[in-house]
């Protein structure tokens, strides 16, 4: 089985007179994880967007080899109708999650993320932002997907949730999972991550493992990042 | 993804949304007091017609934030709409209203046939009326469904009416230049292609007057209608993207 579990290529979406991004290709691998790192209207969303078909991408190829990603947006919005629990029933059964599986891995995600299940029984529009994300943590994670994308997986926390989030992400790759988190939080990515890949002006910049970028005696990631921020976007 | 589970679990959103929303019983409410009240003051056969002409509104109504409410909250970013299941969730929107519309007024229906059996008052006819309107409903749900990608807020539903309101106003004040477009409404005689094309206008504006006897006919051109706009819906969500926040 290959290691890379999505692959994009030439990726190119415009909005109007806007080019949001610009022929992006980069690849994720399994068991690792992947911090997309880029200034806000980089095109990190619209790139993350057009991943899971909320965009139609004008060019380029998406290649998902596996089942069903779980997504994590920035600001998670929920049907204002339903509660938490509607919702992960509906989940589960739309992306066929075994009904007896489902509370077990409710209480095994909740007690990660620091959810409080009691919740699950309130309309999720009434849950603190912070609340909000958790249980959008807690909908992803319930299929068990093979590749985790989340948009700014800190917004919103707590410092207490933050650390909980970021031992999830490091048991989740220990599981063999692929985790592609686009953040500004460099010092937390520079923690957890092990492939970075910095995009500006919706083109890539640098796509490399963090090992290698420390073996060739590069600066740290914030540094890097900064240094990054000063030149020029080129086409890759 | 099954479609069978994926047909439950929108069908259940659907359901909920409308269940939750007090505006659904206030409407519910207001027709079943006008009707009861033409019942008490006049006769069961005049309620049964005020029913038939008034009740494809509640498919109308039932259409309100269809498309755009949805997709501009962004509750539709989520990994059970990922890969255009959000385009399907949003057609299929089309069926279930119907759906739960029909389960109101066949309810209603079932009273009035109930009654009428029971005291000799019933007639085949009302089947054919009533089914008349459940195609004016449709027809509802296609043009309301159609709209709200432009109109938020239930301005969906506030177009159709003012436009209805507007017909009629401007019905009655230009009678005179209109005497033989009204003369072939009452007789419902349409002999030219012109007549005609404008009656399909006219049955646009207001497919309600389907449940009279004399336009059963014309029912064809109302079901066209529906197929139009849902096809100018399949197209708007076959372009549609999820990029406002």
């Amino acid at each position: 089985m290959s290691d890379v579990i999505l692959r994009v290529e030439n990726l190119a979406k415009r909005f109007g007179r806007v080019e949001a991004v610009k022929n992006v290709s980069f690849s994720v691998r399994r068991a690792a994880i992947t911090a997309f790192l880029g200034e806000n209207g980089a095109g990190k969303t619209t790139t993350i967007k057009g991943i899971l078909g909320f965009l139609k991408p004008d060019a380029g190829r998406v290649e998902v080899r596996c089942r069903q990603p779980g997504y994590v947006p920035e600001h998670p919005a929920f049907f204002p109708w339903l509660t938490g629990r509607e919702i992960l029933g509906f989940t589960a059964k739309l992306l066929g999650v075994d009904r007896n599986e489902l509370a077990r891995l409710v209480d095994r995600i909740s007690d990660a993320v620091g959810f409080d299940p009691a919740l699950l029984e309130r309309r999720v529009q009434t849950y603190s932002s912070g609340n909000q994300k958790k249980f959008s943590y807690l909908q992803s994670l319930i299929v068990s997907p093979d590749l985790l994308i989340v948009d700014e997986p800190f917004s919103s926390l707590d410092p207490v949730s933050i650390k909980s989030v970021r031992e999830l992400f490091l048991r989740l790759k220990e599981e063999g999972k692929a985790l592609l988190l686009s953040s500004h939080l460099i010092s937390e990515m520079e923690k957890i991550a092990d492939d970075v890949i910095i995009i500006k002006q919706g083109s890539i910049l640098l796509e490399e493992s963090v090992e290698r970028l420390y073996r060739d005696g590069r600066p740290d990631l914030e540094a890097l990042f900064l240094s990054f921020h000063e030149q020029r976007p080129q086409e890759t | 993804m099954s479609v069978s589970h994926r047909l439950e679990v929108n069908f259940f959103l659907t359901r909920k949304k409308v269940l939750s929303a007090k505006s659904f019983y206030a409407l519910l409410a207001g027709l079943a007091a006008i009707i009861a009240y033409v019942w008490i003051k006049d006769s069961f056969s005049l309620s049964l017609q005020f029913f038939f002409f008034l009740f494809p509104h509640l498919f109308l109504f039932i259409s309100q934030d269809m498309m755009m409410d949805e997709i501009e909250t962004g509750v539709l970013e989520n990994i059970a709409f990922a890969h255009g299941a959000f385009r399907d969730y949003l057609f299929e929107k089309n069926i279930y209203l119907f759906l739960l519309a029909l389960a109101v007024v066949v309810a209603a229906f079932s009273f009035f046939a109930a009654y009428g059996l029971a005291s000799g008052q019933f007639s085949a006819r009302f089947l054919i009326q009533f089914l008349m309107g459940v195609t004016a409903g449709a027809y509802y749900i296609s043009i309301g469904g159609f709209l709200s990608f432009n109109f938020k807020g239930g301005s969906n539903v506030l177009v159709v009416v003012i436009g209805q309101l507007a017909a009629f106003i401007g019905l009655l004040f230009s009678a005179t230049q209109r005497l033989g477009f009204i003369d072939q409404l009452t007789a419902a005689s349409f002999p030219d292609w012109s007549s005609r094309l404008k009656l399909i206008v006219f049955l646009g504006v207001l497919p309600n007057i389907l449940v009279s006897e004399k336009y059963f006919a014309a029912s064809l051109g109302i079901i066209g209608l529906a197929c139009f706009f849902l096809v100018l819906q399949k197209l708007k969500l076959g372009a549609l993207e999820l990029k406002k926040r």
